[in-house]
């Protein structure tokens, strides 16, 4: 678990900012899906105070391009053709690609997809990346669709949590560098460990334990329960600046598994 | 390793077939495309699945993973991890529940079964558990993610996260996969012709591939015989088109490059080249622009997926398996599929060959210009 300082970070969140997509250039706001630019803006936020470029990227996404996946299905069942372009979009991976192309990060592209604990895998896989790669695009990004609300109340137990999230979509984007920097904030990441029959509640006391002793908060699974859950924390810790370390926990119900991201500010 | 592809189940089926050059691909006819005709697809019709297993990536995936468990009769305490490569994951279960949706609103009471295993992480929760594994990552990074997930399982050993790590690649033909390769009109309904002068697009498949990654005296205390040394790891982004290689594959070349960095070697040490192959005409032409450009002479290359066709996410882990085959039993295969050059490729894929394998290098490119590339070097006591 190597620490990986923060040069820069942002988000893009719509429940809670009504004007998020000012900053959307025109010829991505006219042709690219709404995902694709909470994960720009959020990117663009997190590059906007620093003069380093990301030389790689690395996304956390549990559902990816949700609303273009619907768009491609729908076009099948109803007009017999479905839209390439939804289908470009529609892969799990396309807004790390899209990020690349408009960032010019040309290193290393992955795109984890581990439900609640996506953000955690993203850290910790930008972790094992070479030196080159460094500066590192992390994110997290998914989205709310009308259609998961329509379909959440019939969810029940573990399936429920797994795949409701309204109201909870967004994008949140840091820059990381592996090189220690003097003042900045540092995080890691454990990934996704199976729960082996804990409670989510034991899995979070267990997995705070796996960064080794120190002082700070846990804010448990039960405070992440949306995709982005773990992530928010974590934009919350750099937000307000306070110093001290903060442990995030997440579990997937999906792959009934735990992981955890700290972040020393 | 292990591997369940159209060519049958186990590595050994689909190392005999990719060594002669068998064509095992057949009209798609597990499920209605609602396209004209059925195109040739790389699909699994004999497959039997003994895990009662979700949905079917899942059951390819279980498959794979056992086989390459199976020479790991005692783990003796040791971590093993997990690096799950997928696209499609439970989309082929969740295309029909949406469809069912949509037609009557009342299938929503079916939402909490049907969706359960849709998301990725969920196939690899449930190898996790199914083969008490330590820990996990699920990548998606279209076709590339296989040979990516290999990638990662190196570094995490290499960083002893785990004792072992195995890369598991799987996915299933699905409704979603087979009409979205046809709207970029980038499959050819008669089976794919890597690099040949008529070539159209790629034929798509599916299976799973599963690699188990451990350090040289970790394997011996497993009791596992090491095949092969996963010796370099090269990642790009060509920063050029969602879906469109880079003419000159700038980005290929890049990930190339580093694989063989990484592997402390130089272009000319590289013995054969498995492409990736797709058949596509701007694929084909851009892999090889890369790799003339990067080696000058350039060695014998194959492609498999005429074969197998193009088995997505799991692509860069089945045909690892049969590049790790090549090494040790010193064969080039031949490439289904081809028959003339194309004088804008410059080059034709290498006839069946026997020779001294020592490096073997594997291309696997993807949408969002992704590229990954691997050196897998004959295991020490292989080569004096």
């Amino acid at each position: 678990m190597q620490p990986l300082y923060v040069c820069g970070f942002g988000a893009a969140l719509p429940p809670r900012e009504a004007g998020w997509e000012a900053q959307i250039p025109a010829r991505l706001k006219r042709r690219d899906p709404r995902i694709w630019n909470m994960a720009y803006v959020a990117a663009a936020r997190a590059l906007a105070k620093t003069a380093q470029k990301p030389r790689s990227v690395v996304a956390g996404t549990a559902l990816g391009a949700l609303d273009e996946t619907k768009n491609f299905l729908d076009g099948i069942f109803k007009d017999g053709f479905g839209s390439p372009r939804s289908f470009i979009a529609s892969v799990h991976n396309s807004m790390a690609g899209k990020l690349s192309l408009e960032f010019a990060a040309d290193g290393p592209n992955l795109t984890l997809c581990d439900g609640h604990n996506s953000f955690a895998s993203a850290i910790a896989s930008a972790a094992l990346l070479p030196d080159g790669a460094f500066p590192s695009l992390v994110l997290a990004v998914d989205e709310s669709i009308p259609l998961i609300r329509e379909v959440a109340p019939h969810f029940s137990g573990d399936c429920g949590r797994g795949l409701s999230a309204p109201g909870e979509e967004g994008a949140v984007a840091l820059l990381l560098s592996k090189a220690p920097l003097n003042g900045a904030a540092r995080v890691r990441a454990v990934p996704p460990k199976p729960a082996r029959g804990q409670s989510p509640r034991e899995s979070a006391a267990a997995i705070a334990q796996s960064f080794g002793p120190g002082d700070g908060a846990v804010i448990p699974v039960e405070s992440c329960t949306s995709f982005i859950g773990a992530a928010l924390a974590v934009h919350a810790a750099l937000v307000s600046g306070t110093p001290g370390r903060t442990i995030v926990a997440s579990y997937s119900p999906s792959s009934a598994a735990y992981a955890a991201v700290e972040i020393i500010v | 390793m292990g591997a369940v592809s159209a060519a049958g189940e186990g590595v050994d089926a689909g190392r005999d077939a990719v060594y002669e050059g068998r064509d095992c691909l057949s009209p798609l006819s597990i499920f209605e495309s609602g396209l004209k005709a059925a195109p040739l697809s790389g699909q699994i019709t004999g497959f039997v699945d003994t895990f009662h297993s979700p949905n079917r990536t899942i059951a390819l995936a279980c498959a794979a993973a056992r086989e390459a468990l199976a020479p790991v009769a005692d783990r003796r305490g040791a971590s093993i991890g997990l690096v799950f490569a997928t696209t499609v994951a439970g989309i082929t279960r969740s295309e029909l529940f949406y469809k069912a949706l949509r037609e009557d609103p009342s299938a929503a009471a079916r939402a909490s079964e049907e969706l359960a295993f849709h998301e990725p992480c969920a196939a690899a929760g449930f190898l996790c558990r199914a083969f008490d594994l330590s820990g996990f990552y699920t990548l998606s990074t279209a076709c590339s993610t296989g040979l990516h997930a290999i990638g990662m399982a190196k570094r995490l050993v290499e960083a002893g996260e785990f004792d072992a790590c195995l890369a598991v690649g799987a996915d299933a033909l699905s409704l979603l996969t087979i009409r979205g390769f046809s709207s970029l009109m980038l499959i050819d309904q008669t089976g794919c012709k890597p690099f040949d002068r008529a070539r159209a697009g790629t034929s798509l498949g599916e299976g799973a591939g599963a690699v188990l990654v451990a350090s040289e005296e970790t394997a011996h205390r497993l009791g596992a015989l090491p095949l092969a040394r996963v010796a370099g790891w090269g990642a790009s982004a060509d920063c050029h088109h969602m879906t469109a290689p880079h003419p000159d594959g700038l980005g290929a070349k890049k990930a190339m490059a580093a694989a063989l960095a990484e592997a402390g070697l130089s272009p000319a040490d590289v013995d054969v080249i498995a492409t990736h192959g797709t058949a596509t005409p701007d694929n084909d032409r851009a892999e090889i622009a890369a790799v003339k450009s990067l080696f000058g002479a350039v060695p014998p290359f194959f492609s498999v997926k005429r074969t197998l066709g193009h088995t997505l996410a799991a692509s860069g882990i089945i045909e690892a398996v049969f590049a790790v085959c090549s090494l040790r039993d010193g064969v080039v295969p031949p490439t289904a599929g081809f028959g003339e050059t194309d004088t804008a490729i410059g080059l034709s894929p290498s006839p069946t060959k026997r020779l001294r394998l020592k490096h073997i290098l594997k291309n696997s490119f993807g949408f969002g210009g992704n590229n990954a590339s691997m050196v897998f070097s004959a295991a020490q006591g292989d080569w004096a």
